[in-house]
Order: structure tokens, then sequence, then C-alpha cells
């Protein structure tokens, strides 16, 4: 038992070997991140703002909206996460250049460690220990959450019907994420791939 | 599992919210014409409801905004959430939803 709370990660195959793995894990690496909160009152220009320069309408509701090379994600009302591939460019001051004063912009990027989880059990995975419902009359392609996964605050959205989603966790506690997720995932067996760079 | 009906959110489990206390308890809008009972009265006296309660909450795991909720204390069913600055919603009756 003291072997499945002490999988490494690292590409490959954990828990049981037989057959097709239940779960298949890749880090996406190489995204800037960072906060965008709407000042008092100002949500709907900000908005407008984002729809203009970005072609992609900062959700109002909790889903995420992506647009040529930067995606929204809802956290919370006026509140969003603005993810967009690595560049040379400053992403916090490109964001902030469009926004304004309508909204205030931090870079939050390297501050989160995002996972893309896919396989035929990886809603069985996260039902050990995320607790909202994920069925799809409940939860579909597009739509985000902000909830705790082994009681730690994460974004979960989901990017495609198969289901495939990402889950998006603070950095430093990745290490209790993955114990978790290892566990939870073992009796199904997972394949952890190689990281890749980030596309929307 | 208690779901609670966050105005954001949508239905969450109840182990995503903290109680914050009564709803709807005004500060005082002049301070310095407000005698100590008033501020006693604001600061520490609490309704001890036997029924529907108006009450804060906060989805404090989820996007950790404050909303109101009305909930019938002796059951333990919300019968009403709303967003922060909204009025109480008025119940058709009592155990109904409005
Ligand atoms: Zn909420």
């Amino acid at each position: 038992m003291a072997d499945a709370l002490h999988f490494t990660y690292s590409p490959g195959r954990l828990g049981r070997r037989e057959g097709a793995p239940g779960l298949v894990l890749q880090e996406l690496t190489q995204f800037a991140l960072a906060s965008v909160i709407a000042r008092k009152g100002q949500a709907a220009q900000a908005v407008g703002a984002a729809q203009r320069a970005f072609g992609a309408s900062p959700p109002t509701t909790p889903t995420i909206a992506a647009g040529s090379d930067i995606a929204f994600v809802w956290s919370g009302p006026g509140h969003w996460l603005a993810l967009g591939p690595q560049s040379t460019e400053s992403f916090e001051a490109r964001l902030g250049t469009v926004f304004g004063t309508h909204a205030s912009v931090f870079d939050q990027s390297g501050s989160r460690v995002l996972l893309e989880l896919r396989g035929p059990r990886v809603r069985d995975v996260l039902a050990k220990g995320v607790s909202i419902d994920l069925h799809p009359r409940a939860f579909r392609t597009g739509d985000v959450a902000v909830t705790t996964a082994s009681h730690l605050a994460v974004h979960l959205w989901q990017v495609a019907d198969e289901p495939v989603y990402r889950l998006l966790v603070v950095r430093t506690w990745f290490d209790s994420l993955w114990r978790w997720l290892a566990a939870s995932a073992a009796e199904y067996g997972c394949e952890v791939m190689a990281p890749t760079p980030y596309t929307l | 599992m208690l779901l609670i009906q966050c105005p954001y959110c949508g239905l969450r489990p109840e182990l995503e919210f903290a109680y914050a206390g009564q709803a709807h308890v005004a500060r005082p809008a002049d301070p310095s014409a407000t005698t100590p009972d008033q501020w006693t009265e604001f600061l520490y006296l609490r309704d001890n409801t036997r029924g529907i309660h108006a009450e804060r909450w906060r989805h404090v795991r989820g996007c950790a905004r404050f909303f109101n909720a009305l909930r019938d204390t002796t059951t333990d069913q919300f019968l009403a959430t709303y967003r922060a600055g909204e009025s109480m919603p008025v119940l058709q009756q009592a155990g109904q939803k409005p």
C-alpha cells in the first residue's frame, strides 16, 4: 500500500499494467497566465474591450471563452484567468493595454501547473476528490468550475466531449494533488505523457 | 450531500461554503448619532430564529463571493439564495420555493 502513495511524477505507466490506461495525464507547459479583475461597475466595459481586441468575450457564467490566441477562464463575477501561449511579449502588458482602467491585470505566469486529463475512467478518478457533478447533463465542454480537488483549490474545465478536462492548480500544491491523483488512478492504470507546450 | 445554489456558480456541495452570520444587518448610517445601546444591537445581538432565517453565506471554496440565503433552521432546507444587495425574496408559503 505504501507504494501507491509514492508514485514519482515522471512519464510512464503507473498502477494497473493490463489493458489501456483508465487515465491519461499530460502536463501543458509554456503558457502565460494572468488574473483579470474588473473594477467596480466596469465588468461590461472590460468584456467589451476584450471582445474587440481578442475576439473572445470574457464569460459572465462559469465557462471558458477562447479567441485566436487567448482564453478567458471564468473565476468569479467580473474575475477571469487569461491563458495564452508563452511569448517574448509581456502577457500582462498586452492585457493591461486592452483593459485600461476597466480591469486590474496581474501576471500569474509560473504560479500554476496545468494538467490535461482524459481516458475512459477519467470521471471515476476525479470523482474520488472532486465533489461537483461531472456527469454530462450537469457539466459539459466549455464549462468551468472553481472548486476543490482533494481539498485543494483548483480551476477545472472540460475541453472535449470525450471527455477531456483541464485542471489548473497552484504549483506548490501540485505534489499533494499528484499523490491523490496517482493513488486514485492506480486501480485503473495511469499513463503519464511527456509534457507538451500549451495550446488553446 | 447537501447542495447549495450559489447565485454565481450553481448547485455546489455544502463543503464548499461557509456560514457568515445573519443577513440584512445594516450598519448605523450616522455613527456619531448612534447610542451605545444601538451599537450593541448592531455588533452583538442577533435573531435566534426557529424557522426561516435570512443569513449570509460565502462560497469560499468556489467563486469566493458572499450571498444571502433563506434557510429553515428546523429542517436545514435552503428555500432561496440571492445575491448580496438584492432584496429578500418573498416566499409564497413556508417551506416552498418562491
Ligand atoms: Zn460560487
